[in-house]
């Protein structure tokens, strides 16, 4: 899989769980990202903000703008308890994706 | 869906700061890949121009984000913004739609503040649908009297239990003195309770107390604020003043707030306490079923239980108590609305129901437009397509700027209905109760805005349908549109074919009430009335005149007969002609010296003064009539019409036998022809004159022949009237004619408004029919060239394209004619003398929509016949 290609849905996924380790602001995502995932994803960043706006605007997530390390204003977004909810189905369902995709390419 | 729209508010309230919150978001961003950047490579602009590849460039980013926040409304705005540009651009399409929905929006916007104010409107009391009507059934003999007795009344008003309170009123005829003109007034009699039934409390000074309720105590009134400011100047010092009725001096003791009405427009001016005799109080004594009940239902209690608890208590007191009309067991409660505007609600239906018609016609038209306007436009729809709109979005601009069209109609055509009112409520018959309050106000504006969206999403619906089957790859392979689906063409005929179906049942209900307006107008009512003035005269109860006096009333008729002018009065006991007034029925007739016949037949009664037939023109067939010796003392007398001389004397001359009425004796000495005194439509029956002279008479109408103007004569016949008696009060005045014109009123504005209709549908269907078939020949230019350059003649195209249309209008005219076939009982009850199926009417309608279709198509097929095949060929 090529670094932009994210599967439709998985950016989303990724956002949620990364937030879900801890507060963070838009950069801090995307390097969180792609250090955790040890280069392997990287989010293109102009899908990234649209996705952070939608998941905030369907409640998912919170936001606040907090001064930040280089005395820049950076928006922090927060987990909520139906971002949480939305994980965990999320991260349910792509287990059992990523299980059947592997169970039929290892079909002989 | 509702969050999100919220946010959405609350952004627009807030859209500078979230923009600059945006920008410092991802400025922050590109600050922190540029450190980190800048810390890898070396130049720090490097490292931006990177940071900034890696956003994807923060303009496009920043268009993300807002797509994300905007949602429909956004969109919308857009879209109206982009149509408005469009009908600009297109501006007879535009005008064309617009004045197609102003003429229906604003025909049924008419007819819906006619509907409202007078039928579906509610009453101007509070909470008025708790306002309910009392009367009493005989459930074995099927009667009901809507009149209630005043012991019953004064048993349920101390007993019941589901209403916050009940009260009677009744109307009386009174005489008021002391102001200039004595004058005829409607008095309302009312009980204690009966403002605060309705909560009204006056706006001066008191409500009635029970203490008044009582013979002696009664003289004291309540005025309407109108009738206070008329008579006396303003409603300030009116109170403690007191008003001349009946002989009697009535304190006033209230005044009502402004624009109190009860029942409706016309009701009674002057309140005052109804007062129960003794008699009326006495249990078993008979009772005159003679007042109305109403009452206002106890919060929670539903009619139904109301009328089981009302008709339980009734039981109960009968079982107790020896009753008069025991019969009358079963109570029976009935909206107050439905008492009074009931009776006019089945028109007002109806009429909505045909300018519905209307609207929906019109709609399909405009469909048709926006159908052929899609052609033309459908290069750009696939340009748009191409570029990645989904047909969701086509769909919603196809239906913002339908909703656009029939905005811009609305307004046109509620103006318009606004502007019509004037005539409109003229038009209104005036029996129709409340019509003085026709108007356009929020209630008519808010079904003028149902009735846009509505009708906008009609016009929107089939051309979005046909975007589900927009093919972008089909579309711009055929971009010189030379041919059309075949899909596009049925479509439009079927908008076509239901047009004309709409328009033969608005022609067939149309010529239905035109059949039955001629066969009114045709009816010989037997006399006439033109150059009649009408007045109506009552003799006054003052105090030492308790008995009734016909002398007076004959000493009155001679005075006016000899004012300058006059050619002829009379008096009537009854009202004036066509007036539908009560005549009295009498089962219990006998023709002397012969056996009596227990058939039942009835034979009306009608007491008339000298000179009453030939003031009304009716001819005398046989023997005379009342001469000045049938008076007082000499014997009873009659005069019979033709039918009673064919039903009871089966040809034979009547004149000088003896016919027994109720138990009374009277000579026949004539024989006159058939009148339709009563209302034009109803057929005379058998009637017999009595003489006023030997009668007892307390009211009547007088009739006066004038040699011209019969309103000119009107300050003579008052003069004459008041000579004879300065307190005789001058009731209603009225002509032969202008009565004849109220008595046809119904009919006319019936027939007026559909006719109307049926014009605009007629109209609207050629227009439709124009559109497709026109649209149809004009996309087969080219087939047309090629046939006709392989040898076929013009003739013979044009015959093609009128058979063509002639499939459309047969089918519609087929299914038209078999839904008013089916409808026809609908109707029946507002047509007379034709039957709702009359085949007449119903070739008349399709001959006329035939020739409207076929003329409709004339001219495309002419344009199809006249096509050159070289140009046809040639064309791109």
């Amino acid at each position: 899989m090529s670094k932009s290609d994210l599967l439709q849905g998985t950016l989303d996924l990724l956002v949620l769980k990364i937030l879900a380790l801890g507060p963070n602001h838009g950069w801090g995502i995307s390097i969180r990202i792609r250090q955790l995932s040890l280069d392997g994803l990287s989010t293109s960043q102009g899908s990234l903000y649209p996705a952070l706006h939608r998941l905030e605007l369907n409640g998912y997530l919170k936001s606040q703008m907090i001064p930040s390390e280089n005395n820049r204003r950076a928006r922090f977004y927060k987990l909520t308890a139906a971002g949480r909810r939305r994980l965990d189905a999320e991260t349910a369902s792509w287990e059992q994706f990523a299980a059947s995709m592997h169970r039929v390419l290892r079909a002989t | 869906m509702s969050r999100r729209f919220v946010a959405y508010l609350l952004g627009l309230l807030r859209r500078r700061k979230i923009e600059r919150e945006l920008d410092d978001e991802l400025q922050f961003h590109i600050a922190m890949e540029s450190a980190v950047n800048e810390a890898r490579e070396a130049s720090p602009a490097e490292a931006r121009r990177l940071a900034l590849r890696d956003l994807g460039g923060a303009v496009q980013t920043r268009e993300a984000v807002r797509d994300v926040r905007t949602i429909w409304a956004d969109h919308v705005w857009r879209d109206l913004q982009y149509g408005v540009r469009r009908l600009r651009r297109q501006p007879g399409f535009a005008m064309a739609a617009v004045l197609t929905l102003a003429l229906g929006i604003g025909a049924n916007t008419a007819i819906f503040s006619i509907a409202d104010a007078t039928v579906l409107r509610p009453l101007p009391y509070d909470e008025s649908d708790r306002l309910m009507q009392l009367a009493v059934r005989d459930a074995a003999r099927d009667i009901s009297s809507n009149g209630v007795g005043p012991r019953d009344f004064l048993d349920w008003r101390e007993r019941q239990r589901v209403f916050d309170a009940i009260a009677a009123h009744i109307g009386r005829g009174a005489v008021l003195l002391g102001g200039g003109e004595p004058q005829e007034v409607q008095l309302g009699l009312v009980t204690a309770d009966f403002f605060d039934v309705l909560r009204v409390r006056p706006s001066q000074g008191r409500a009635f107390v029970r203490d008044e309720e009582v013979r002696g105590n009664h003289t004291v009134a309540m005025l309407t604020d109108r009738f206070a400011r008329t008579r006396f100047g303003g409603v300030d010092g009116v109170l403690g003043r007191s008003l001349q009725i009946n002989g009697a001096s009535y304190e006033i003791v209230g005044i009502l707030p402004e624009g109190f009405e009860y029942p409706a427009d016309g009701g009674p001016d002057i309140f005052a306490p109804l007062a129960f005799s003794d008699a009326d109080r006495q249990h078993g004594a008979p009772q005159n079923m003679v007042y109305t009940c109403i009452g206002r239902l106890r919060a929670l209690v539903t009619a139904g239980e109301a009328e089981a608890d009302m008709t339980r208590l009734q039981a109960e007191m009968s079982a107790q108590q020896s009753r008069y009309n025991q019969g009358f067991s079963t109570v029976v409660l009935t909206p107050l609305l439905e008492r009074h505007v009931g009776g006019s609600r089945p028109l007002m239906l109806l009429l909505l129901a045909a300018s519905g018609l209307v609207l929906l016609m019109a709609c399909a038209n405009v469909s048709n437009l926006i159908l052929a306007n899609g052609t033309t436009r459908a290069q750009e729809l696939t340009v748009r397509s191409a570029l990645g709109a989904g047909a969701g979005r086509l769909a919603r601009q196809l239906f913002v700027e339908t909703l656009l069209l029939a905005g811009i109609g609305a307004a046109v055509g509620v103006t318009f209905a606004w502007w019509s009112l004037g005539i409109l409520r003229q038009m209104v018959p005036a029996h129709i109760p409340r019509s003085a309050g026709i108007t356009v106000d929020l209630r008519v504006l808010a079904f003028a805005t149902a009735a846009t969206v509505v009708c906008g999403s009609i016009c929107g619906l089939l051309p979005a349908l046909q975007l589900r089957r927009f093919d972008v790859a089909t579309r711009l392979k055929d971009a010189s549109g030379a041919t059309i689906g075949p899909l596009r063409v049925r479509l439009r005929q079927a908008i076509a074919f239901a047009e004309v179906a709409l328009a033969v049942m608005l022609l067939v209900g149309a010529g239905l009430f035109i059949t039955s307006f001629i066969r009114l107008m045709r009816i010989d009512p037997g006399f006439s009335a033109s150059n009649v003035l009408s007045l109506r005269l009552s003799l006054p109860r003052l105090p030492g005149r308790e008995a009734p006096d016909t002398g007076r009333f004959t000493r009155i008729v001679d005075a006016v007969r000899r004012a300058p002018g006059v050619t002829g009065a009379a008096i009537a006991s009854s009202g004036g002609p066509y007036t539908r007034p009560r005549l009295s029925l009498s089962t219990r007739v006998e023709i002397e010296g012969r056996a009596a016949e227990s058939s039942g037949d009835q034979i009306g009664l009608q007491t008339v003064g000298q000179g009453f037939f030939d003031v009304l023109d009716v001819p005398l067939r046989r023997g005379r009539l009342f001469h000045p010796r049938d008076g007082n003392g000499a014997p009873f007398v009659a005069v019979v019409n033709e039918s009673a001389a064919r039903r009871f004397w089966g040809g034979a001359d009547p004149v000088g036998s003896r016919i027994v009425v109720d138990q009374r004796t009277y000579e026949i000495v004539g024989v006159v022809g058939d009148i339709r005194y009563v209302s034009l439509e109803t057929p005379p029956g058998p009637q017999l004159y009595l003489a006023m002279e030997q009668t007892s008479t307390r009211a009547g109408t007088l009739l006066v022949r004038a040699e011209g103007d019969p309103l000119r004569l009107l300050p003579a016949v008052k003069a004459a009237i008041w000579s004879e008696d300065p307190d005789q009060p001058v009731g209603v005045v009225a002509t032969g004619d202008s009565l004849l014109e109220q008595a046809t009123a119904v009919r006319r504005f019936n027939m007026l408004l559909m006719v109307i209709f049926g014009g605009l549908a007629l109209a609207l269907a050629a227009t439709g029919v124009y559109g497709v078939m026109a649209f149809i020949v004009g996309h087969r230019t080219r087939e047309i060239g090629v046939r006709l350059a392989l040898g076929a003649r013009g003739i013979d195209i044009g015959r093609g394209v009128l058979r063509e249309a002639a499939t459309v209008l047969g089918a519609g005219l087929a299914l038209g004619l078999l839904c008013a076939w089916w409808l026809g009982s609908a109707v029946e009850s507002f047509l007379y003398q034709v039957t709702p199926r009359d085949p007449l009417v119903f070739c008349g309608a399709a001959i006329l929509l035939a020739i409207a279709g076929v003329t409709a198509c004339w001219l495309p097929a002419r344009r199809a016949a006249a096509v050159d095949p070289v140009v046809a060929l040639r064309a791109p």
